[in-house]
């Protein structure tokens, strides 16, 4: 149940971050190339290793509609949560260490050092960025642009992931 | 059986995401207009295509009372323009510049929609035949919508039984103007607003286009008015409007096109900007 409680808890404090202070932050080049500040994905980040997979996607979900209720724009970073939720799986066991996760093990700078750390959410929130930004061009054609956009908003969202890793350091 | 059950509880995480992402794509497609207008735009490129084809073979069993509809409106047509006149416009004298040269384009509807809230019809030509959006859609006896996405070779039409519809209406003799919307899910019907109510109407007075609007041109019939509410709460009346149209038989269709419509544009654009003159 402790588990639990963690989690709202952190839906609450991403949840007021994303939309009190960085929903305020627009970095514009140029006059469409933009970049945004996403520190959500760590919501599906800290999840615990162990966490029934269904329950991971519907959570995620459930924190992108609350966001989308912010963004008005319906869909938009539910569907990029969604995805992260589904494939963090094959990344955890992509990077698994040789000795395996401990089992209720959350994944942090602490328990899987920072390097670790620094490859998976950088994976993750990359891809992210990537179908975010897919699905608000919601074409193709425009591949380019947004790759453009989720470099540069990748650069900046994983160096705030990574502070508020250090900063705050969730256990 | 049993094997389903284990293959659903085994891969249920599958499923979920799926489910979940299926009501994402809806969300986005459904409440975004810049996707929506793609997603409308590749549809229709290739829905276009098949039902187009499909109609072709449809319309074959149709040509009799098609043509026989043709013939009058043909008739119709043709009295017109030896009365110097572009459809039924009595106890008005068109300005000359708002009225000569008014493009006209024939098309046929190849698919529509009549019972959802938002409807659609696609109709056979696109900009390749000189169709652009905002064009006026109309059938033989009234409007019938707006195109609003131009392809190649297709184009998408918002029609009167849209709730996204919105057209700018007098009421003929009158001279009081409001705004037609539509309400779902009644095709044969519209709603009137923004008619004071102290206006002097009556059941089967005739609505005709205002030409406020750079669309259609002022004196184009859509129908006449058959129910009048009168309710406390609002200051306008709730007028019902039956269309001269019936929206789920009409078949053929013509687009029209104000010739000076970038220069109404142009002198808007000025009104509604931040520009101040200094007196």
């Amino acid at each position: 149940m402790n588990q639990y409680s963690k989690i709202f808890r952190r839906f609450l404090l991403l949840a007021i971050i994303q939309v009190l202070l960085l929903k305020r932050i627009d970095i514009n080049i140029g006059d469409e190339v933009y970049a945004k500040l996403f520190i959500y994905p760590l919501f599906v980040l800290l999840f615990p290793v162990n966490i029934n997979r269904s329950l991971s996607i519907f959570l995620a979900f459930l924190m992108g509609i609350i966001l989308d209720m912010f963004y008005d724009s319906p869909g938009l970073h539910s569907s990029a949560l969604t995805f992260i939720a589904m494939i963090r799986r094959p990344v955890l066991l992509w990077l698994e260490p040789v000795d395996g996760y401990k089992t209720d093990n959350l994944t942090t700078i602490q328990t899987m050092g920072f390097n670790w750390y620094l490859a998976y959410s950088s994976i993750i929130t990359f891809i992210c960025l990537f179908v975010y930004f897919m699905a608000e061009a919601f074409a193709f054609v425009y591949i380019s642009d947004v790759l453009i956009k989720t470099i540069l908003s990748f650069i900046i969202s994983e160096i705030l992931i990574m502070l508020y890793m250090i900063i705050l350091n969730p256990k | 059986m049993k094997n389903l059950i284990i293959f659903l509880t085994k891969y249920n995480s599958y499923f979920v995401f799926v489910f979940l992402e299926v009501i994402c794509f809806y969300l986005i497609i459904n409440y975004n207009n810049k996707q929506k207008e793609i997603f409308l735009y590749s549809s229709n490129q290739i829905s276009g295509f098949v039902l187009d084809n499909y109609s072709q073979i449809l319309q074959y069993t149709e040509l009799k009372s098609e043509n026989q509809r043709l013939k009058e409106e043909n008739a119709q047509i043709i009295k017109n323009f030896f009365n110097q006149k572009y459809l039924e416009i009595p106890n008005y004298t068109p300005n000359d510049s708002v009225m000569k040269g008014i493009n006209v384009i024939s098309a046929n509807i190849c698919n529509k929609s009549i019972d959802k809230r938002n409807n659609r019809m696609t109709i056979d030509i696109g900009y390749k035949k000189g169709v652009h959006e905002g064009m006026g859609v109309i059938g033989d006896k009234g409007i019938v919508g707006v195109v609003t996405f131009v392809n190649k070779n297709y184009s998408s039409i918002l029609p009167l039984n849209n709730t996204l519809s919105r057209t700018s209406v007098i009421i003929k003799n009158r001279g009081y103007f409001g705004l037609l919307k539509w309400e779902p899910y009644d095709y044969t019907h519209t709603t009137l607003t923004t008619i004071p109510k102290h206006a002097q109407i009556a059941v089967g007075d005739s609505i005709i286009t205002s030409g406020f609007s750079t669309i259609f041109p002022r004196g184009i019939y859509i129908g006449k008015i058959e129910k009048i509410k009168y309710s406390n709460s609002s200051m306008y009346y709730d007028i019902s409007v039956k269309l001269i149209n019936n929206l789920a038989l009409i078949e053929n269709v013509y687009l029209i096109e104000r010739p000076n419509k970038n220069e109404i544009f142009e002198i808007e654009k000025v009104e509604n900007s931040d520009y101040e003159p200094i007196q």
